[in-house]
């Protein structure tokens, strides 16, 4: 029997859906960078070095808001750091098939480990066919990180005030923020979840009541992570639909 | 760019690269063990509670604006917007075209309102 091809150019042909998903999305970070003041190398800079949506805009939150470095730091790692988690349950699924090998290159494909990279990574072991190799996962990582950086670079240009004629389109992309929190929100959130966003928007309320909206950012945060912890119903998740 | 911007941008890619890297090099069934149970679960909620609390941040000024100012056109605006984003999201699962079709629903609403 035949058998597919799994290599850089099918990795790359198979990120076609995270494209599509990520420019708009990369685009809608770059209009909010540059409506937070941030220049149109700050925001390509910031994209192609962290590669991490969530956090980026939390980035522009918590830095336009006056946060320090070091606070910005620890926060920021915080939220990144469930991807300490996509490797190994990656890895797992990988050496349980027969193209299952010693990895040459995991330093190159594992930038592009992203939410959706990861689960289309898992995507492609559940096939039929469940080959994996490390040419189609650089393939994968490299059509992701292009249209996540590009469209930075495209929102960037919007959001530095290009649409002020138009007052429509302007007010539209101000709101960009709002729907996509909005709809990244509804993409993550299961039932089992809702204590953990209960939380998470009252503490941010009254952290930025008492004391500034990037500090109630972060025990909102903080508050709903813990919340996670508890037995019960805010069980772990692993894949979480966002860039 | 400033030095802050540069050194926070620079430490957090490279944190978060090493979180994406390390894994790889401790096996998986060492690293899918040292990250169950409560650590697992934290990390997987703070990146809900994070997007929970940026919609909440996200949403304060034009909340403060209704209340303070009465500008209650661009909140009932900002309703439209959201209620638009959440349908999308509900009909396509698509977070590209919810976002865009709320925001889009914002900026008509607040241009055509007298």
């Amino acid at each position: 029997m035949a058998r597919t091809r799994v290599g850089f150019l099918q990795g790359l042909l198979g990120s076609l859906p995270i494209v599509l998903a990520y420019f708009p999305v990369a685009v809608s970070f770059g209009v909010a960078a540059g409506k937070s003041g941030f220049s149109l190398a700050e925001a390509a800079f910031m994209s192609f070095i962290i590669y991490a949506g969530a956090s980026q805009f939390l980035a522009i939150a918590l830095l336009a808001g006056g946060a320090g470095p070091l606070l910005a730091i620890v926060s920021l790692l915080t939220l990144n750091a469930r991807h300490l988690l996509y490797a190994p349950a990656l890895l797992q699924r990988v050496r349980r098939t027969e193209s299952a090998r010693q990895l040459k290159v995991p330093w190159l494909w594992a930038h592009g480990l992203t939410d959706e990279v990861f689960a289309s990574a898992l995507g492609r072991l559940a096939m039929k066919d469940a080959r994996w190799t490390e040419s189609w996962q650089v393939g994968m990582g490299i059509g992701a990180y292009l249209a996540w950086g590009s469209g930075t670079v495209v929102g960037a240009l919007l959001g530095g005030g290009a649409f002020e004629r138009w007052p429509a389109v302007d007010a539209a992309l101000g709101f960009l923020m709002p729907t996509l929190f909005l709809s990244l929100l509804l993409a993550m959130v299961e039932k089992r979840h809702w204590p953990v966003v209960v939380t998470a928007v009252a503490v941010f309320a009254v952290g930025s009541a008492l004391f500034s909206a990037s500090t109630g950012i972060l025990l909102g945060m903080v508050a709903g992570g813990l919340v996670g912890m508890l037995p019960g119903p805010a069980a772990p998740q692993v894949v979480e639909g966002q860039p | 760019m400033n030095l802050e911007f540069l050194v926070v941008c620079v430490v957090v890619g490279v944190g978060t690269y090493l979180f994406r890297y390390l894994p790889t090099r401790i096996g998986a069934r060492a690293g899918a063990k040292a990250l169950s149970g409560r650590l697992g679960a934290f990390l997987a909620a703070v990146g809900v509670a994070s997007v929970a609390a940026l919609l909440a941040a996200s949403l304060e000024p034009l909340v403060l604006a209704a209340v303070s100012a009465r500008q209650f056109g661009a909140a009932a605006a900002a309703v439209l917007g959201l209620a638009t984003t959440f349908l999308l999201f509900r009909w396509r699962k698509d977070v590209a075209l919810a976002t865009m079709g709320g925001a889009a629903v914002y900026g008509l609403a607040l241009w055509l309102m007298p």
